[in-house]
């Protein structure tokens, strides 16, 4: 009964098809909202779903050049690598425990569907997507640095802990190298889903977006999926590490809710009032401002930590 | 005062308490301004197709079609509405107070086969009574004979048209007139023939 | 380094219409461009020397959606200057007030797509919801949003209404504010400042070696301007500010363009309190034979006709220079040494309008170009001479100058 119980877990709730539906409807939610700061109506509730369905009726055309296996391969593990993150999150809340590391699992399983996207655009063979990929290669470069150091520093804080139950049981956002890290991470989380101004590797007006250039029906709408998943992973991924964790029970599950809404908002917010940044521009902000300021907060935890100052 | 940012996101807010700019068209019928250049329509009271139109019409969007059938005959003028430009020539050039076609409103147009795309006006000829050709449509004669007044006296086929409409002259009359020598001058004739009997002496009847 | 070829066109997300660069990258900086034009060849040019003088100006106005203005103007100038008649005063002011309308439709439609190509689609969005009410003005004015259809040699063809004009007040005072906020938006936005200043820069000889027009010009410094140059349409009846930037970047190419709005919003409103009394066309009947040019500051920069008559009814020869056929040779100089990132916007910069600027090219089924300049300047020779000797005209003495014959 277990296992089964277990498999109900991963696949129904809260695991694959719940984080499938939420991910999309958060999608629709960015499209919306989207839409209405630009005075336009936005989508349905329902198209993302359109959309999905659609690409999965379509037919998906292999190119001649550069490697079809690769070319089929990229997009599942970038899929696969984001759903066993989201069961991740989402499982721990539900049964209550989680193994030592999970949380390097979890930050390790978010590079892959970067790592999927210069792939599949690296094995497509379009000088374009070729393009987007050594783009999205430097951009990984770019904003993990200041991430990983952001990351390190909540870690810090819990004294050692690399376990989510522990992280999530405490916020950080009550000290200022919380808040520091939390808008780094903000900034990071943007780049890892692709939205402007990070949006450099699959700029459309550029080099007409990139490494997806080449893919079409099913396969790019599991890229789609992917992207949707992320919108809705990340920000869970943040609140689980920096603002308390979820519970699945009573007035929590609305306090979750309103977190997520409000970083989801955020996330948007910060995508319609920026123009793209270029590629090198983009690797300045990350590893000279974003490094700089990560490093700041991680000098002022040391120094609360060690005089014991509780609000830094 | 340098301000990066804030603008932007007053604005935004601002869309979003406004809401979306889009017009809620097929539910809420969209009226476009009163100078709105919309489809051309023909007017049936003052039309007297005399095709200025189709000589201004710089898209050739107005063609007309000239059917003989036997004693009567009528002219076709065909809009087609799929070459249109919506210039507004035709109205400018109309000869009936701009009235004969004017632009409309009216700019909901689309449609479904090509072939089917146009709008037609139908004339009735006045047809030369020696050579069976065509002279002009009645309408537009009686718009001569209106403008120039009594001067249309001076011309058969100008006050014959319009005594006929009025139903003062009927082909008895007329038949009467015909027993003269040169019955031939007072008839409803086109250009070539008018000149032909009044440069010749000819009776056309008796040949002589 | 390796170097990669990345094309843009001729089918292209950035461009509207079809036209074909090809960019020769080193990693991600741009080393050389090759422009390949002849995707949209129309003949407007031959399609005008079919149709009568009044009708031209219908097949004129199509050339370009957003410069429905400027090639009818122009074109009505040099057909006017064949005869060498002054338009009414009413309608140049008429004129006056459409071509500004439509600057300053041009120059947001400019604005909104610059801002697309930037990534930046919430001021795209924002800037064409702007355009509507100016495209509401042209529709009040004209009767259309576009093709405007009111030019015509010697005069407009139909009169604004005064009812109109409270109406068509109200709607240009709404545009200046949300004008006033993106402006300094851009003014102030860091990220904005990062990505235009110092791109694609065009330098002062750079863009007088190139005769780069308009705003292009402009913002290198180079004070050049049909409307003050000449004297046409009501522009010498008011005060007005030439906007003149020195960075040549595309950043002061947006600048100059915002700021060139502010002008045409006054200049326009100047017209609408001051339009004089009278008739607004001298009902033209026929054109001499002769020639004529014809020039206007079109929102790109100066668009220039050339019309032949010879008496008849139609043109003999008319021929077309839209201001993108100058512009677009200034991409050579402006992308080299940037980065990809930065093609697309440096080529908006120039606010590029292709079917306009058109030319005919011939290829072969390689690709490979038939005919380059000279030999193009050969055949006209050989066909001058043909001409002529049909004509049986002797040589002049310049000719035999220039053959270096005594």
């Amino acid at each position: 009964m277990d296992i089964l119980l277990t498999g109900v877990y991963v696949v129904f709730f809260p695991g694959f098809f719940t984080v499938v539906i939420i991910g999309l409807l958060s999608s629709w939610v960015d499209r919306k909202v989207t839409a209405r700061v630009q005075y336009r109506k936005g989508p349905p509730l329902l198209q993302p779903f359109y959309d999905v369905v659609k690409l999965l009726g379509k037919e998906t055309i292999l190119p001649k050049q550069g490697s079809r296996f690769m070319f089929i391969l990229a997009p599942l593990i970038g899929f696969v690598s984001i759903s066993i993150v989201a069961v991740i999150l989402m499982l721990r809340p539900l049964v209550a425990t989680s193994f030592v590391g999970d949380l390097i699992v979890v930050v390790y399983l978010l590079t892959l569907p970067s790592l999927a996207l210069i792939i599949g655009g690296a094995a497509s063979g379009n000088p374009l997507a070729a393009q987007g990929a050594s783009r999205e290669i430097k951009l990984i470069l770019a904003y993990e640095l200041p991430f990983l150091i952001a990351i390190a520093l909540i870690v810090y804080k819990a004294g050692f802990k690399i376990d989510l139950q522990t992280l999530s049981a405490t916020s950080e956002l009550g000290t200022v190298s919380g808040i520091i890290s939390f808008i780094i991470v903000l900034l990071c989380v943007q780049a890892k889903l692709g939205f402007v101004p990070f949006d450099i590797a699959e700029a459309e007006t550029e080099i007409m977006s990139g490494p997806y250039i080449e893919y079409s029906g099913p396969l790019l709408s599991v890229f789609k999926i992917t992207q949707s998943l992320m919108l809705f992973t990340l920000p869970v991924f943040m609140i689980t590490v920096f603002w308390g964790g979820i519970q699945f029970h009573g007035w929590e599950l609305l306090w979750f809710v309103i977190k997520y809404v409000v970083i989801l908002v955020l996330i948007i917010v910060i995508k319609n009032t920026n123009p793209r940044v270029r590629i090198d521009q983009a690797l300045k902000f990350f590893w000279g401002f974003c490094t700089v300021l990560a490093i700041i907060a991680f000098v002022l935890a040391v120094i609360g930590n060690t005089y014991g100052i509780a609000w830094l | 005062m340098k301000l990066p940012k804030i603008r932007e996101l007053i604005e935004a807010i601002k869309a979003l308490i406004v809401g979306p700019y889009t017009s809620k068209f097929p539910k809420k019928p969209h009226t476009p301004y009163k100078s709105f250049r919309g489809q051309p329509k023909f007017n049936e009271d003052y039309c007297v197709g005399c095709l200025a139109c189709e000589q201004v019409c710089p898209a050739k969007a107005i063609d007309h079609k000239d059917i003989k059938n036997g004693k009567t005959a009528k002219r076709i003028i065909y809009h087609y509405t799929d070459t249109c430009i919506f210039c507004g020539e035709c109205e400018a050039a109309c000869i009936a107070e701009h009235k004969g076609i004017k632009l409309t409103n009216e700019w909901d147009l689309a449609f479904f086969d090509r072939s089917k795309a146009f709008e037609t006006i139908e004339r009735e000829l006045v047809l030369c009574e020696i050579c069976g050709s065509i002279i002009a449509p009645k309408k537009h004669i009686l718009w001569i004979v209106e403008k120039i007044g009594e001067l249309s006296f001076s011309n058969p086929t100008l006050y014959q048209t319009r005594l006929k409409e009025l139903g003062l002259a009927d082909d008895n009359l007329i038949a009467s007139i015909k027993e003269n020598a040169r019955d031939d001058r007072i008839k409803t004739l086109c250009a070539h023939c008018r000149r032909q009997t009044t440069l010749t002496t000819k009776n056309s009847k008796t040949g002589g | 380094m390796k170097k990669t070829i990345i094309p843009i066109g001729p089918y292209h997300p950035l461009q509207e219409e079809p036209e074909f660069f090809m960019l020769t990258v080193e990693g991600e900086t741009v080393v050389d461009v090759d422009v390949q034009i002849g995707y949209n060849h129309r003949g407007i040019e031959k399609l005008s020397e079919l149709k009568s003088f009044d009708q031209s100006t219908f097949v004129i106005e199509r050339i370009c959606g957003i410069c429905s203005t400027s090639h009818p103007f122009a074109y009505t100038r040099a057909v006017e200057d064949i005869e060498g008649v002054e338009v009414p005063m009413r309608a140049k002011y008429i004129r006056t007030i459409i071509a500004e309308g439509e600057r300053i439709h041009s120059h947001l439609l400019w604005l909104g797509l610059a801002g697309h190509f930037l990534g930046y689609n919430t001021v795209y969005m924002w800037v064409w919801k702007l355009r509507e009410e100016i495209l509401d003005v042209m529709e009040i004015i004209s009767g259309n949003r576009n093709n405007y259809a009111m030019f015509k040699p010697g005069g407009v063809r139909r009169d604004i209404n005064p009812e109109d004009i409270p109406l068509i007040m109200k709607k240009l005072d709404k545009i200046v504010p949300t004008l006033k906020m993106l402006f300094k938006a851009v003014r102030d936005d860091p990220v904005i400042h990062a990505r235009t200043k110092g791109i694609g820069v065009l330098t002062k000889e750079a863009s007088i070696n190139f005769g780069a027009l308009g705003p292009t010009s402009r913002a290198s410094g180079v004070a050049r301007d049909v409307r003050k140059d000449t004297v046409y349409g009501a522009y010498h009846e008011m005060d007005w500010d030439m906007i003149v930037t020195n960075n040549g970047d595309v950043f002061d190419k947006v600048v100059v363009r915002i700021l060139e709005m502010f002008e045409s919003v006054k200049i326009i409103k100047y017209c609408l309190l001051h339009l004089p009394d009278g008739e607004i066309d001298l009902k033209i009947k026929n054109i001499p034979p002769g020639e004529g040019i014809g020039t206007h500051e079109a929102p790109r920069g100066e668009t220039f006709h050339y019309v032949r008559s010879d008496g008849s009814n139609s043109p003999v020869r008319h021929k077309v220079r839209a201001p993108t056929f100058m512009n677009l040779p200034t991409y050579k100089a402006t992308i080299k040494g940037e980065k990809i990132a930065d093609a697309s916007i440096i080529l908006a910069a120039i606010d590029p309008c292709y079917c306009c600027t058109e030319r005919m090219s011939i290829r072969d089924t390689k690709g490979e170009r038939l005919f380059n300049g000279k030999e193009l300047i050969r055949l006209s020779q050989i066909k001058t001479q043909t001409l002529k000797q049909k004509l049986g005209v002797k040589e002049t003495s310049l000719e035999k100058l220039v053959q270096g014959k005594p």
